[in-house]
């Protein structure tokens, strides 16, 4: 197979007057597994389904390797689109299904039969291949697909929230099946979804989007450990984010005051509730006022007597004989505090 | 489309335009039309037969369509909605005369009567206005019905359980839930009804008889008659126009007649 | 409260049994009439027998009639059903400005009355000098049930997902070759049921095929004039006939809609 890159070059999309891509730039390089990650409505699924050619766009330009594909129509692009709901065709058995793509190209009957019989085999359905779609599971349905869309020998697959209707187990074994099928193949994976998990554990780049604009674009551990925006960091599940305003309530004795102290010229900041460590101290500044208990860890909540809340979670046995309304100090490594542009 | 359906309409309206004899443009038709009595009242017997036609309709549709979507056993409300649709798959035509039949004065009923009672009567129902009325009204009943029953099935069954959870009686419940949300299909039925009413040409002629014509009867007479198409015409016109007014109420429904993924 | 509600019931339960009755009550009269020996259509019931069944069989004209409906209404219902499965088509697939105009221009004849369309149609095709024939009645019954055929293609066309169609354009599929490989086998079983119930609409139609033919007659043109002309019991009998039929191929159209 040859993988081919994708570059779009000033993407705008609009429906009726809205906007919904805004001046979108990305290169993909080829064999790359590129995730698009985002909160529902940011585009992710539009900007996936243009580089297909479901969708025109409203300007700019895409090109496929070296090919300008911006008027193609999806039958002629060198892509191949796997859908949430993997639209299998109902009234085709698995193989017809499989060997759909085959037969547009025109093959013999015999090469068809054995690609098709092939693929069967390498997503272990070998003896289904005369069941109806509906007779399947979930899961083999997603691999019935994956076969339908790979056997064409596309130079880029485009998948849309695959594993999106799977439940959590099988989630997990095809999170690692689609990445091992990634390295075995090497063609483009464009994968969109809205699980940050499931981007981070795939990609080799994640491009983190909002309102139609790419919000932050980096591998899975920058973007873990060092989100740029506060949009980044609430999607990277930081629920610590904070103003410079919000640090002014802070009394200066206690430990945060370090970041009083060193962030004067930013704009906001924020951390982990893992990284805060809690000292339970009579006349404390913070007071505890919730605590819940989660298997693994605590989490709780303090406020200071400015109104200023803080989140903290740890799996410490120490404090579990915290209660509500406890007195508390709480310290942070320096070097855990993440300053944000915006 | 354009050349079998909307051509023809507009000649026919052009026809109508036209003086008889000189060919050249005129009102005359449409003056003479609304000028001559046997016009004037076959066009307001029309009007009369419809709205008698929907005032039934609805009568008796309204509980119907709420028996079939909340009475009755959920296993049987296809085999009733069949039940009620399936005498119209046959013709118009020979179930009215069928009526004929059972109405006339030498009819089944009157038969039964008399079998039963020993008495003569006479019903002096066939050939007349109420005849077309009760013919055309069975047909607009089973129209409405199944139009209401559409828009009654997708109500929120939660909404009639908030209604008695706050106190709501059965009154309520159909003032205030079931009629203002199946006012969409009691609109497309009634306008259907009404135009099915003033157009149709067979239940007037075999029911209501041919000495108090509708406007169907009296094109049908004109042309096959004198051949006047000028004034055929005028009267079809008419009948259009009529239409075009009664699909007003459509038009804030239209919205909702779209066929989207 | 409860007991009221139970009279309600009762009291629509009554009504609905009611309804249905009166509205079986012709073709009940018509079929037991369609055995009655006497000639003269009014009770008592005389003898049982089944002349009149023969008679229809051998009338030549009634034979003539069915052959010629037949003949129509097959053309009518095949010509209107491929029609309207690409109109259908694109009604549900294109999104352009004035689609709803379409929509509705689509679903005019609908509510024109049949005479209109009758007449209209007579007075523009023969001023354009085509005589009135059995072709012209093909047209104009398709007009009349292109509506019906569009409306329930559209109806099946909306349920499929478009992601099916999609999916196979992204595997090399043109527009074409999905139209035809993708959306027509999953709306097998409508268009069979279209095609039927498009069938039946002509097959009973009457007004048109009035207007527009000169000599050549259909079955219902048959009974209307053996109605207006004066009595001929053999009506009930063909009455009985075509309602059966109409009722098989509507039962099985019902039965083909719900099966998708």
């Amino acid at each position: 197979m040859i993988s081919k890159s994708i570059n779009l070059i000033n993407i705008n999309k609009k429906f009726n007057s809205v906007e919904v891509i805004k001046s979108f730039n990305l290169k993909i390089n080829e064999g790359e597994f590129v995730t698009l990650l985002g909160p529902s409505g940011c585009g992710k699924t539009t900007l996936l389904r243009m580089i297909a050619g479901l969708e025109y766009v409203s300007s700019g330009e895409i090109f496929i390797g070296d090919e300008n594909v911006t008027s193609v129509p999806p039958n002629k692009r060198d892509t191949s689109i796997m859908f949430q709901d993997y639209a299998l065709f109902p009234h085709m058995n698995i193989e017809q299904n499989i060997g759909y793509g085959l037969k547009l190209k025109k093959l013999d009957k015999n090469t068809i039969k054995e690609k098709t019989s092939s693929w069967l085999k390498k997503i272990g359905l070998e003896n289904y291949n005369n069941r109806m779609p509906y007779e399947i599971s979930g899961g083999q349905r997603q691999r019935v697909a994956l076969a339908r869309s790979l056997i064409v020998e596309p130079g880029v697959l485009l998948l849309d929230e695959p594993l999106g209707a799977l439940d959590a187990n099988l989630r997990k074994t095809m999170q690692v099946e689609l990445k091992k099928i990634h390295s075995e193949f090497g063609i483009t994976f464009v994968y969109v979804t809205h699980d940050q998990e499931e981007a981070l554990s795939m990609s080799s780049r994640i491009v983190l989007m909002n309102e139609g604009e790419i919000e932050q674009l980096s591998n899975p551990n920058e973007l873990y450990d060092k989100p740029n925006t506060s949009f980044a960091a609430k999607f990277m599940g930081f629920s610590n984010i904070y103003s410079i305003s919000d640090i002014q309530l802070l009394n200066s004795e206690n430990i945060i005051k370090h970041l009083k102290e060193e962030n004067t010229n930013l704009n906001k900041i924020c951390f982990r509730s893992k990284d805060i460590e809690i000292n339970p101290q009579k006349n404390g500044e913070f007071k505890i006022i919730s605590k819940n208990y989660y298997g693994d860890l605590y989490k709780f909540q303090a406020i200071n007597s400015n109104g200023l809340i803080i989140n903290i979670s740890s799996s410490d046995n120490k404090i579990s004989n915290l209660e509500i309304n406890s007195e508390v100090n709480l310290t942070i490594d320096n070097s855990k505090i993440i300053s944000l542009q915006k | 489309m354009l050349f079998f359906f909307i051509f023809p309409i507009i000649h026919t309206l052009r026809l109508s335009f036209i003086d008889p004899e000189i060919g050249t443009f005129t009102l005359n038709n449409y003056v003479s039309f609304f000028s001559k009595e046997i016009f004037y009242d076959s066009f307001f017997r029309t009007l009369k037969l419809a709205f008698s036609v929907i005032f039934f309709s609805i009568l008796l549709s309204f509980p119907l369509a709420y028996f079939i979507c909340f009475v009755i056993n959920k296993k049987y409300r296809t085999l009733a909605l069949l039940l009620l649709v399936a005498p119209f798959w046959t013709s118009f035509t020979i179930r009215a005369f069928s009526w004929q039949l059972i109405l006339s004065d030498k009819g089944v009923i009157t038969w039964f009567i008399s079998f039963f009672t020993n008495y003569e009567v006479k019903l002096n129902f066939l050939y007349s206005m109420k005849a077309s009325i009760f013919g055309l009204s069975l047909f607009g009943i089973m129209l409405t019905t199944l139009l209401l029953f559409n828009s009654m099935i997708t109500i929120d069954k939660r909404l009639i359980e908030a209604n008695s959870d706050l106190g709501g009686n059965k009154f309520n419940e159909i003032k205030n839930i079931i009629f203002p949300l199946s006012l969409p299909g009691l609109i497309i039925g009634s306008v259907l009804t009404f135009i099915i009413s003033i157009g149709d040409y067979a239940v007037p002629t075999l029911l209501g008889g041919g000495f108090k014509p509708v406007l169907a009867q009296l094109m049908l007479s004109t042309i096959k008659g004198t051949y006047d198409l000028n004034t055929a015409a005028t009267m079809a016109l008419v009948l259009v126009f009529v239409i075009i007014i009664a699909c007003v109420p459509l038009l804030s429904l239209i919205k909702q007649i779209r066929f989207e993924r | 409260m409860n007991n009221s509600k139970s009279i309600l019931n009762n009291l629509l339960y009554i009504l609905f049994f009611f309804i249905i009755f009166i509205i079986y009550l012709p073709i009940i009269v018509m079929i037991i009439f369609s055995f009655n020996s006497s000639k003269y259509q009014i009770m008592p019931f005389r003898d049982f027998t089944t002349e009149w069944y023969y008679r229809v069989i051998n009338d030549t004209q009634y034979l003539e009639g069915l052959t010629n409906s037949l003949v129509v209404s097959f053309t009518v219902s095949l010509l209107a059903t491929i029609l309207a499965f690409f109109c259908a088509y694109s009604l549900v697939n294109s999104n352009f400005r004035g689609k709803s105009i379409l929509n509705l221009f689509f679903l005019t004849p609908l509510v024109v009355p049949l005479i209109l369309i009758g007449i209209s149609l007579r007075f523009y095709l023969s001023a354009q000098g085509y005589e009135p024939s059995l072709y012209l009645v093909t047209i104009g019954q398709s007009i009349f049930v292109m509506p019906l055929a569009i409306l329930n293609l559209s109806n099946r066309m909306s349920q499929i997902p478009k992601n099916l169609e999609e999916a196979a354009w992204s595997l090399g599929s043109s527009r074409i070759r999905s139209m035809f490989e993708i959306i027509l086998p999953s709306c097998k079983f409508s268009l069979i049921a279209t095609f039927i119930l498009t069938f039946t609409f002509a097959f009973d139609e009457f007004i048109i095929a009035y207007f527009l033919n000169n000599f050549s007659i259909t079955l219902p043109i048959k009974i209307w004039t053996s109605l207006v002309t004066g009595f001929d019991p053999a009506i009930n009998a063909v009455g009985t006939l075509v309602f059966l039929t109409s009722l098989t191929l509507g039962l099985t159209a019902q039965l083909l809609f719900m099966k998708k």
